[in-house]
C-alpha cells in the first residue's frame, strides 16, 4: 500500500481533529510500558521476593509491632508484628489467582457461547440472552455475597462466586461483536459459498473481535480483584490464616492512624495492579473496524 | 396510532413481557441456589453446640424447611406476589417490613452517587475532549482512572483520613435521619456518596470521553465547524447527544456495581441501609431474609436496567429500529 | 479593475506526520474574482482538500504549518487567531462538504440545523430565521419545504441532502462557496441538478466559487476557470475551455485521455495513467510528476518546472518542461504535440 494513500487519510484526519500526535515507543505508550513492568515485577516479585529475603507472612513479631517501613521491615509492620511485605507479596497470590483464573475460566466458557449465539441466531440466541439476562440481574458483589456465606469461604467459593456471573458478560460481548463481523461483506461471502461455521468463526470471527476480547478480559481481571478484594474485606473471602489484599484493609481500620501503613500498603498494591490492567486494557481499545485476518 | 407510535407500543410491551419471564427466573434462581446450599439453616441458626438431631428436627420443622422443595418454592412465590416475603429466621419480623425500613436509605444512596457521578463526569469528559492530548486531558483521565481502579472501601478510608480524621469536619460514621435535621443528614451521607460516585464517576468520564471524540471526528462536527459554530455551541449541543448511548448503558450497568458498592459503603461508615442488613443477615445464615433481599435487589436492578432500555428510543431516534432487531434475536 | 475576492500567494502547508513532515501544498497562487467559478481538480493526495480548507482558514494551526498569503476580500486571513476566523466562517466564506449523510447532524431536524446557520447572521431574529430557512429550503429546490423542517437527515435521499447543505451554505448570503467534492457520493442524474444548482446560485447572486473535485468532466462544464494539482502543485491552471481543449502540461493532458470519450468510431480507449500517486513525504526532485510520465526527459527529473504563460491564450498557464502542446501558435515543430 502506498504511503500517500495511509499519509493521505492521516492528514485529512488531522485538519478534522487538530489533535496533537502522541509519542510512542516502538508503539507502547510509556504508561503501559510501566503498567506491564509492575505486572511483572509484582507477578516474579510474589515467587521469588519470599525465598531471597527471607520473608515469612505469618510470623508474629512484639518488638516489630506496628513499625513503620525500615531496615527490618521493608514496609512495615502489622499489629501483631508480622511484616507487610511478606503478608502483601502472599494476598497478591490469592488476589492473581482468582483475578486470571475466574477471567479465564468465564472468557474460555462465555466467549464461546457469544459466538455461538451470534451465528446460529434464532432459538439458540434467544434463549441464550435470556439467561445472560437473568444471571446478570443479579449484582456481581451480591450474589457472591450470598454464595460463600452459604457455601462457606474458601478458595473455590470465591472463584465459582466471581467466575459465575462474570460468564455471562463475556458471552453477551462476544455475541455482539460477532454479530457485527458476522455483517461484513467478506463474511456473507464466505458464508455463502458453504464455508462451515466453524472456519468462519475461527479463521473470520476470532481475530476480529479478539482484541476487544482482551481488552475486556484485562479490565475484568481488574475487577474481579476488587470483588475478591470487597469480600475479604467484609470477611467473606479466602479464609485466614491465608492473607489477601481485602482482608488485610479490614484488619487494619482500627489502627487507620496508630499504623496506616497496615491499610496503605494493601491499599496501594490493590490500586496500582488495577491500574495497570486498566492502562494495559486501553491498548487492545484503540483500533476498532479495520479488518484483519 | 403513528407508525412511530405502534413502533415504540410494541418495543416497550415486548419489553415488559421479557422483564416479567426474567424476574420470575430470577426468583426461581433465588430460590433455589439458596435452599440448595448444603448445611441446613437450623444447624446454622443452633450453632455446633446447640445442635442435637431433635433440636435440629424441631427447628427444620418449626421453619418448614422439612418441607419438599417444590412445595416450599410454589408457597414462598404465592407469598411473594402477595408481597410476603416471609419472615426473618433471626428476629420473626416481616422479611418485607425489614426491606421497607432500610432500602430507602440505600435508594438514597445510590440515587445521590449517580448524580453527583454524572454531574462531574459530563463537564469532566467534555472538557478533556474539547482538549484532546493537553495536560488538561491527560490530568482528569488519569484522574478518573485511578478512582476508577481503586475499590470504594480504600477510597472511604482515605475521605475518612482527611476529612473526619484529619479535619473533623466530617462525621467517620454513623447517620442521621433527616427527622433529626436536613443539614445532619446530609452531613452524614456526603462522605459515603462521594466514595460511593467516585467509581462511576472514573466509568462516566472516560467513556463519555471516548465517545465524544469518535462524535468529534464525524463530519458533521467538521461542518458544524465550518458553519462558524461556536466551540461551546458545538461541544453541547452536537456533540453531546449522539455521544450518550455507552454512557447510558453504563449507568444502568453501574446500578449493579453501585448495589453491591452500598453493602461495602453502609458497612463501613456504619449506616443502616440495605446493604448492611444483608451483611448481618449473610452471617447470621438468614435464608429467608438473604432471599428476599437478593431478591429485591435482583428486581430492582432489571426493573431500572429495563427503563433505561426504553429510554434510549427518546435519546437516540436513530436506535428504535436497531431496537427492533434487538428484539427479534 | 475590481479587487479579487479571494487571493492566494504561494500557499504552502505542511503537516507534521509520525513519519515525517509532509507538504501537502506547495506554492500554489491563484485569484478568484467575484462572480467566478474557478474548477480544482486533482487526484486523492493531489493536495485540493487540503486547499479548499487552508483557504478558508479552516485548517487548523497547531499542527499544520503554514506559509504565504490568503487576503478574502482584501483581508489577510492566515494570521487571523481562530475566534476571528470563525467570524468569517458561515458569513462571508462558506463551504459544502462531500458526504451528505455524514455530514448532517444525525439528530437534530435539518430545519434546526439551517436556522442555527441563518442565526449566524446578527440582525436575524429567532422567528424571522424560521421563515428564512424555509426560504432557503425552497431557494435549493427542496419540495413541500415548510413540512421538511422536522425531518432528520436519516430521512432525506442523498439528493436532498446535499441540497440542504448548500441551503446552509448560502444562508447568509456568503461571498465566496467552497464545494469540495460536492458530488461524489451522489448518483450520476442528482450529480447533474446540483451542479446546475450551483449555476444558478452563481448567476442569481453573483458568488465565488470555488468547485473541488477529482471527476474532470464535473467540473469541465460548470465552471470558469480550472485548475490542475499534482502533488501538491499547482500545474496548470486557466479557463475551463483552454484547458480542456488544449492541455499543455503531461498531467492534464493524461487526464484528459484518461476520460472515456464518446466516440463514433468506437477506436480510441481512454488510456489510464500508469503509476501510483507520489508519496508526499520524500517527493522527487524535479517534476512531481516525472516518475509517471511516459515523456520525461533528463531535465524532468532534475529541474522543478515553474508556471509559464502561454503566449496565445490569456489566463492559461502551465508547469511542464516538455509540454503536451505548442507554447504558442507557430512554434518550432519539434516540441508540437507527440
Amino acid at each position: 500500500m502506498s504511503a500517500t494513500a495511509t499519509e493521505q487519510l492521516e492528514v485529512a484526519g488531522v485538519i478534522a481533529s487538530g489533535e496533537p500526535r502522541k509519542r510512542r515507543l516502538h508503539g507502547w505508550r510509556v504508561s503501559e510500558l510501566l503498567s506491564l513492568a509492575w505486572l511483572i515485577a509484582l507477578i516474579v516479585g510474589m515467587f521469588a521476593l519470599p525465598p531471597l529475603l527471607g520473608l515469612h507472612a505469618q510470623t508474629p513479631s512484639v518488638e516489630a509491632k506496628l513499625a513503620g517501613p525500615g531496615a527490618g521491615h521493608l514496609l512495615g509492620a502489622d499489629n501483631l508484628g508480622r511484616d507487610l511485605l511478606a503478608r502483601v507479596l502472599s494476598g497478591a497470590h490469592v488476589s492473581l489467582a482468582i483475578g486470571f483464573g475466574s477471567v479465564l475460566i468465564a472468557a474460555a466458557i462465555g466467549i464461546p457461547i457469544g459466538m455461538f449465539a451470534a451465528y446460529l441466531g434464532g432459538a439458540f440466541s434467544a434463549i441464550a440472552t435470556f439467561c445472560v439476562d437473568v444471571i446478570l440481574a443479579f449484582p456481581g458483589l451480591i450474589l457472591a455475597l450470598a454464595l460463600t456465606a452459604f457455601i462457606g469461604p474458601s478458595f473455590l467459593s470465591v472463584l465459582v462466586a466471581i467466575t459465575v456471573p462474570m460468564m455471562p458478560v463475556f458471552a453477551r460481548l462476544a455475541k455482539i461483536q460477532t454479530a457485527s463481523v458476522l455483517q461484513r461483506e467478506y463474511v456473507e461471502a464466505s458464508r455463502v459459498i458453504g464455508t462451515p461455521m466453524l472456519s468462519i468463526l475461527r479463521r473470520d470471527v476470532l481475530p476480529n473481535i479478539a482484541e476487544s476480547m482482551i481488552a475486556f478480559a484485562l479490565v475484568s481481571v481488574g475487577t474481579a480483584i476488587m470483588i475478591e478484594a470487597g469480600l475479604s474485606f467484609l470477611g467473606l473471602g479466602v479464609p485466614p490464616p491465608q492473607p489477601s489484599w481485602g482482608s488485610m484493609i479490614a484488619a487494619g481500620q482500627t489502627y487507620l492512624e496508630s499504623g496506616p501503613q497496615m491499610i496503605i500498603v494493601p491499599a496501594a498494591f490493590l490500586v496500582l495492579t488495577i491500574v495497570s490492567l486498566n492502562l494495559l486494557s486501553d491498548r487492545f481499545l484503540s483500533e476498532q473496524g479495520a479488518d484483519k485476518g | 396510532m403513528s407508525t412511530r407510535g405502534q413502533e415504540i407500543s410494541r418495543v416497550v410491551v415486548l419489553k415488559l413481557a421479557r422483564l416479567v419471564g426474567v424476574l420470575f427466573c430470577v426468583a426461581v434462581l433465588c430460590f433455589f441456589s439458596l435452599n440448595l446450599l448444603p448445611g441446613s439453616p437450623a444447624q446454622a441458626i443452633l450453632g455446633v453446640a446447640g445442635s442435637s438431631p431433635k433440636a435440629v428436627a424441631a427447628l427444620n420443622h418449626k421453619l418448614g424447611v422439612d418441607q419438599p422443595l417444590l412445595h416450599r418454592f410454589v408457597t414462598w412465590i404465592g407469598n411473594v406476589a402477595h408481597g410476603d416475603l416471609g419472615s426473618s429466621y433471626q428476629s420473626g419480623e416481616s422479611v418485607a417490613h425489614i426491606i421497607g425500613k432500610t432500602a430507602p436509605l440505600s435508594l438514597e444512596l445510590i440515587l445521590l452517587s449517580q448524580i453527583v457521578a454524572l454531574a462531574f463526569a459530563i463537564p469532566a469528559a467534555l472538557i478533556a475532549a474539547a482538549r484532546r492530548g493537553t495536560f488538561a486531558d491527560h490530568s482528569i483521565g488519569a484522574g478518573a482512572l485511578t478512582v476508577l481502579s481503586t475499590p470504594n472501601f480504600v477510597i472511604g478510608f482515605v475521605l475518612i483520613w482527611i476529612f473526619a480524621v484529619g479535619a473533623g469536619l466530617l462525621p467517620a460514621s454513623g447517620y442521621a435521619k433527616v427527622s433529626e435535621g436536613l443539614g445532619a443528614h446530609f452531613e452524614s451521607l456526603v462522605l459515603p456518596v462521594i466514595c460511593l460516585a467516585a467509581a462511576p464517576f472514573g466509568l462516566y468520564q472516560r467513556i463519555l470521553r471516548a465517545d465524544l471524540l469518535g462524535t468529534y471526528d464525524s463530519e458533521f462536527m467538521s461542518v458544524a465547524r465550518a458553519k462558524g459554530v461556536s466551540p461551546r455551541r458545538r461541544a453541547l449541543h452536537h456533540a453531546l447527544r449522539p455521544s450518550l448511548l455507552g454512557l447510558t448503558t453504563s449507568v444502568g450497568a453501574m446500578m449493579g456495581t453501585l448495589i453491591g458498592g452500598v453493602v461495602i459503603v453502609e458497612t463501613l461508615f456504619g449506616l443502616p441501609g440495605l446493604g448492611a442488613q444483608l451483611t448481618e443477615a449473610v452471617s447470621n445464615r438468614d435464608y429467608v431474609e438473604v432471599q428476599g433481599i437478593v431478591l429485591v435487589m435482583a428486581a430492582f436492578f432489571v426493573v431500572v436496567n429495563t427503563i433505561i432500555d426504553l429510554s434510549y428510543v427518546f435519546i437516540d431516534p436513530r436506535l428504535r429500529s436497531i431496537r427492533a432487531i434487538g428484539e427479534a434475536t | 479593475m475590481s479587487e479579487a475576492l479571494l487571493s492566494v500567494r504561494d500557499l504552502t502547508v505542511e503537516f507534521d506526520t509520525p513519519r515525517g513532515t509532509v507538504r501537502a501544498v506547495d506554492g500554489v497562487s491563484f485569484e478568484l474574482a467575484q462572480g467566478e467559478r474557478l474548477g480544482v481538480v486533482g487526484e486523492s493526495g493531489s493536495g485540493k482538500s487540503v486547499l479548499s480548507r487552508t483557504v478558508m482558514g479552516l485548517t487548523t494551526m497547531r499542527n499544520a504549518k503554514v506559509g504565504g498569503a490568503v487576503e478574502l476580500n482584501g483581508q489577510p486571513i492566515l494570521e487571523l487567531p481562530e475566534r476571528k476566523r470563525r467570524a468569517l466562517w458561515g458569513r462571508e466564506v462558506a463551504m459544502v462538504f462531500q458526504d451528505p449523510l455524514g455530514a448532517l447532524h444525525p439528530i437534530t431536524p435539518i430545519g434546526d440545523q439551517v436556522v442555527e446557520a441563518v442565526r449566524r447572521d446578527p440582525e436575524v431574529g429567532k422567528g424571522a430565521a424560521r421563515s428564512r430557512a424555509i426560504e432557503l429550503l425552497e431557494m435549493v429546490g427542496i419540495p413541500r419545504a415548510e413540512s421538511r423542517m422536522k425531518a432528520r437527515a436519516g430521512e432525506l435521499s442523498g439528493g436532498m441532502r446535499q441540497r440542504v447543505m448548500i441551503a446552509m451554505a448560502m444562508a447568509c448570503r456568503p461571498k465566496l462557496l467552497i464545494a469540495d467534492e460536492p458530488t461524489t457520493a451522489l448518483d450520476v442524474t442528482v450529480q447533474a441538478r446540483v451542479l446546475k444548482l450551483f449555476d444558478e446560485l452563481c448567476d442569481e447572486f453573483g458568488i465565488g466559487l470555488i468547485l473541488v473535485s477529482h471527476d474532470l468532466r464535473v467540473v469541465g462544464s460548470h465552471t470558469d476557470h480550472v485548475a490542475v494539482m499534482y502533488a501538491g502543485r499547482l500545474v496548470e491552471i486557466g479557463t475551463a475551455a483552454a484547458v480542456f481543449e488544449r492541455p499543455m502540461m503531461r498531467y492534464s493532458r493524461a487526464l484528459m485521455d484518461a476520460l472515456p470519450k464518446r466516440d463514433p468510431a468506437g477506436h480510441e480507449l481512454p488510456k489510464p495513467i500508469p503509476g501510483t500517486p507520489p508519496n508526499l513525504l520524500a517527493p522527487p526532485p524535479g517534476c512531481p510528476f516525472s516518475p509517471r510520465c511516459a515523456f520525461a526527459e533528463d531535465d524532468c527529473h532534475k529541474t522543478r518546472p515553474e508556471l509559464a504563460p502561454v503566449a496565445d491564450q490569456p489566463g492559461h498557464s502551465f508547469a511542464c518542461l516538455h509540454p503536451a502542446g505548442p507554447v504558442a501558435v507557430g512554434a518550432g515543430a519539434g516540441e508540437a504535440g507527440r
